[in-house]
């Protein structure tokens, strides 16, 4: 099999000095279906991103068919036989599956678009690699699996010759899955090379021929996939054994501290989004909500923090509801909360770390020296605690959060909501796209604080390990209500769970049970 | 990461240098194309604001109202609103401050009296007309920038009213209040200059301000409100309050300023257009990275550019309009995130690799 791509030394640091690909090694054949692997922040994307064009890299050098290619943006990336598949599709929603696929490219003669040549076009292609799609079809009508096939027949209309896929599964179902794979393997066949990129070491099992491991933006080797098997491939990732159990004694719930009653939403969209939900949760225990992501559960933790308004329903925290009252009242009465986005909610990040922690409690008389002033001492060392107990890898107190790495962000955020003095913490994606060492601190962190302090806990999560392991109680959601519940999320297996995250199965209320 | 920061810090200097060199020297060159003695004119322009006693202190007198109105703009520029309601509050609280003086109160008032009363209504007055645009934004969600600009302009047509109805001084032959009396006046502190004790209360102003900034749950809020109002929101930051606070305390400072312009340099208010005093504190807030402590040094090169140009327009045959020019130029370079931000990022890249390779060999 001939060499198509060889990626040699790259080494990229971004202006904020973070250096996130060190003299990478990457070497891809015509028709393999090449598996890149490493954990959150290995520099997998960045490496890709390069690739593809999208950013530019300050040593080393790229070869196509062995000849020294540069690549200066995407278009021509794609000119030069470079297809990708993003995480978040690029794709325009109120347009057909042909309008998409031949955008850019519009068949026709002068300023006039063929609609009709684009669905031959896109028909042809369809039935050529039996990506099924219908070409008349808008892209609104369309699940995430189909969405996710226009994309990749975007990159095959165009001739790719290298297709990357950035975590293809992390938003299908498994019966998804399994299609893909069928097709992937269909277009090895016809010597496209695949870039697969992923956490799912079983996907990458079952798919891959070869596989790359990154670790902290180095390359740690490559190797076919007969030689290796999940166990070795994840100690390359991390370098250690990780213990993804997180150790837990069983909840002792006492009293309701967080009760949800029949409440709903409905979005810009006059969509409604939450749909009448109804929960509790205890002092101590740790109730999880999984779904697929866009099924209610973000607006579900926006309601809860008092960011958004309900349409309809109750929420109270220790038996006071949350009814026209402001943010800061809401955080007062005892609620912490961890947002999905972090740099958008989570923190400014032009102001120091100290800026950013005290954000919350800034107005708090415990804070205050002679009435008016900040207690300027008391704030340093407080700070200075925090940052040693939370291990933030920072020169000091006063350096902006913007030049820290994703993960030393999210610990700056998590001292802040996990110093608070909540006795109810707002998970939401906590450990989103951050590294493992402070995913497992977080992770930690909440069961101490659930079990030791007492504090009653909503994890929000798309990480099915994260929700499995750190929950003692489960919810699903699919499309703003609650369709399944467990009493002990430990005893959940994920294609169980999968089911019902895709409306496959649905709880009766009787089966659901009490859901405080 | 210190490393980073370290060449952050030297990249903002030499970024500030560059601009100014090339901003000098684009007006330089300007000079030397339409001046018959473009040597003579160089030097009036660049030496000229320290050759006599008399033209530094006409420096000094613009960098005392500078120190004011820049603090004043720092807290606007520091919440992140485009509210430049400073130009308009500064001439009204000049006309104020002179109607007060030479109407309502006794020529006999002490001295100290007088000057406390009158910064007072000075301050007063930038607050009342500051809040309007602040209020109708963080209320109402009527675009600042509009309004602000809007009633400047009211605000000089109701200053000439007011000198016109009110205290018309029918003795000279040019529009001006009458005469203010000596007790209201600032004491000047170098004799044959426009060095007054107004610098006093500009030195204060930046401690105050300064404080509010770093030292009060207030400026906490401002400053983050500035940096990321999502953050805020989500935080249980009061938005509406922290905002409107920071943009009537900014007309509360240019309000001063005003106060103290007229009592330290006039003998009288003759404002009949805008001053553009205000609108040069929201430069001094650029120049001083929104920073209350730098707002001294920002001041300073103003006032120094500005008499620069006052110099040259008067001792040689070149338009002041060509300062203009120049000034624009160093706000666009300074303002300018990317300027020279090719050349940080190489550094940035350089070191970190430099340290990797040590960590390495150490390794």
């Amino acid at each position: 099999m001939a060499e198509i791509l060889r990626m040699e030394n790259i080494t990229k640091i971004y202006p904020n000095g973070f250096m996130a690909n060190k003299d990478v090694n990457f070497v891809v054949n015509e028709g393999e279906i090449h598996a890149l692997v490493g954990e959150n922040g290995a520099g997998k994307t960045t490496l890709m991103k390069i690739l593809f064009g999208m950013e530019d890299f300050q040593g080393g050098s790229m070869l196509l068919d062995g000849k020294p290619a540069n690549i200066s943006s995407p278009l021509d990336a794609i000119d030069k036989g470079i297809g990708m598949v993003h995480q978040h599709f690029m794709q325009v929603p109120s347009l057909t599956v042909a309008e998409n696929v031949t955008l850019g490219i519009e068949p026709g003669k002068g300023l006039m678009f063929d609609k009709r040549i684009a669905a031959r076009i896109t028909q042809e292609i369809s039935d050529k690699y039996q990506l099924k799609v219908n070409a008349g079809e808008r892209i609104a009508d369309l699940g995430v699996g189909l969405r996710q096939k226009v994309e990749i027949l975007k990159a095959l209309v165009r001739k790719c010759r290298i297709l990357i896929l950035d975590e293809p599964t992390a938003v299908l179902t498994p019966q998804e899955t399994e299609e893909l794979f069928v097709q992937l393997k269909a277009l090895k066949k016809d010597g496209i090379a695949i870039i697969f990129i992923s956490h799912k070491l079983e996907e990458v099992m079952e798919l891959c021929d070869r596989v790359t491991v990154l670790r902290h933006g180095r390359t740690i080797g490559t190797d076919v996939i007969e030689n290796l098997d999940p166990a070795k491939i994840s100690r390359m990732m991390v370098g250690r054994d990780v213990i993804l159990e997180i150790e837990k004694e069983p909840a002792q719930p006492k009293d309701i501290v967080l009760t949800v009653d029949d409440l709903k939403y409905r979005n810009a969209e006059d969509v409604m989004t939450v749909d009448g939900i109804s929960f509790g949760i205890r002092s101590g225990e740790i109730v999880g909500i999984a779904g697929v992501e866009g099924n209610g559960q973000n607006e579900v933790a926006e309601l809860v923090a008092g960011i958004i308004k309900p349409a309809g329903g109750t929420i109270e925290i220790s038996g006071k509801s949350i009814k026209n009252k402001s943010i800061r009242k809401i955080r007062e009465m005892g609620l912490a909360y961890i947002s999905e986005d972090r740099m958008v909610y989570g923190c400014a990040a032009n102001l120091p770390i100290r800026e950013n922690i005290m954000a919350d409690r800034i107005h708090s008389k415990k804070y205050r020296k002679f009435g008016l002033f900040t207690d300027t001492r008391k704030i340093n060392r407080e700070i200075d605690e925090l940052i040693e107990a939370f291990e933030i890898a920072c020169d000091d107190r006063s350096q902006p959060v913007r030049m820290l790495s994703g993960g030393n962000i999210q610990k700056v955020i998590v001292a802040r909501e996990f110093s608070s003095g909540a006795h109810l913490i707002l998970a939401n994606q906590p450990t989103r796209g951050i590294d493992v060492g402070t995913t497992e601190m977080i992770r930690k962190t909440l069961v101490r604080k659930a079990r030791e302090d007492g504090v009653a806990t909503l994890l929000i999560s798309s990480d099915l390990n994260e929700i499995l392991e750190v929950s003692d109680r489960l919810l699903v959601m699919k499309d703003g209500q609650i369709v399944a519940h467990f009493q002990d999320a430990s005893k959940v297996s994920t294609d169980l769970l999968g089911e019902y995250m895709l409306g496959v199965r649905r709880m009766t209320p009787e089966e659901m049970g009490d859901l405080v | 990461m210190k490393e980073t920061r370290r060449i952050e810090f030297i990249f903002e200097i030499v970024r500030i240098l560059a601009a100014l060199v090339i901003a000098y020297g684009v007006t330089l060159l300007c000079i030397m194309l339409i001046s018959d003695n473009p040597g003579e004119a160089v030097y009036m322009f660049a030496i000229g604001p320290f050759t006599s006693k008399r033209r530094f202190g006409q420096l000094i007198g613009k960098f005392i109202p500078y120190l004011l109105t820049g603090t004043g703009m720092c807290f606007v520029y520091a919440s992140n609103r485009f509210n430049l309601i400073g130009e308009g509050v500064y001439l009204m609280s000049g006309c104020m401050v002179a109607l007060v003086a030479t109407q309502f109160m006794s020529p006999e008032t002490p001295h100290m009296v007088f000057i406390l009363v009158l910064i007072l209504v000075g301050a007063l007055t930038g607050a009342a007309f500051g809040s309007i645009p602040a209020l109708l934004r963080e209320k109402a969600r009527i675009n600042e920038t509009v309004v602000s600009i809007m009633m400047n302009y009211a605000l000089l047509y109701a200053a000439t009213y007011l000198v016109k109805a009110q205290m018309y001084d029918t003795s000279i032959t040019y529009m001006a209040s009458e005469p203010l009396p000596a007790a209201a006046k600032l004491t000047r502190l170098v004799s044959g200059s426009q060095i007054h004790a107004g610098i006093f209360i500009g030195i204060a102003a930046v401690i105050v301000t300064a404080l509010i900034f770093f030292r009060t749950p207030l400026g906490y809020s401002i400053r983050i409100c500035g940096s990321n109002p999502k953050f805020a929101r989500t935080a249980g930051i009061g938005m509406t309050s922290s905002l409107i606070a920071a943009q009537v305390l900014g007309a509360t400072l240019s309000g001063i300023g005003g106060a103290v312009d007229i009592m330290g340099i006039y003998d009288r208010y003759m404002w009949t257009g805008l001053t553009n005093m205000g609108f040069d504190g929201l430069l001094v807030a650029v120049l001083s990275k929104k920073n209350p402590i730098f707002v001294p040094l920002g001041a300073f090169l103003l006032a120094y550019m500005r008499t620069g140009a006052a110099v040259l327009n008067y001792t040689t045959e070149i338009p002041i309009e060509f300062v203009d020019i120049m000034q624009a130029i160093i706000i666009l370079l300074i303002a300018a995130e990317h300027f020279l931000g090719g050349f940080k990022e190489k550094y940035i890249f350089k070191a970190t690799k430099s340290k990797n390779k040590e960590a390495a060999k150490n390794a």
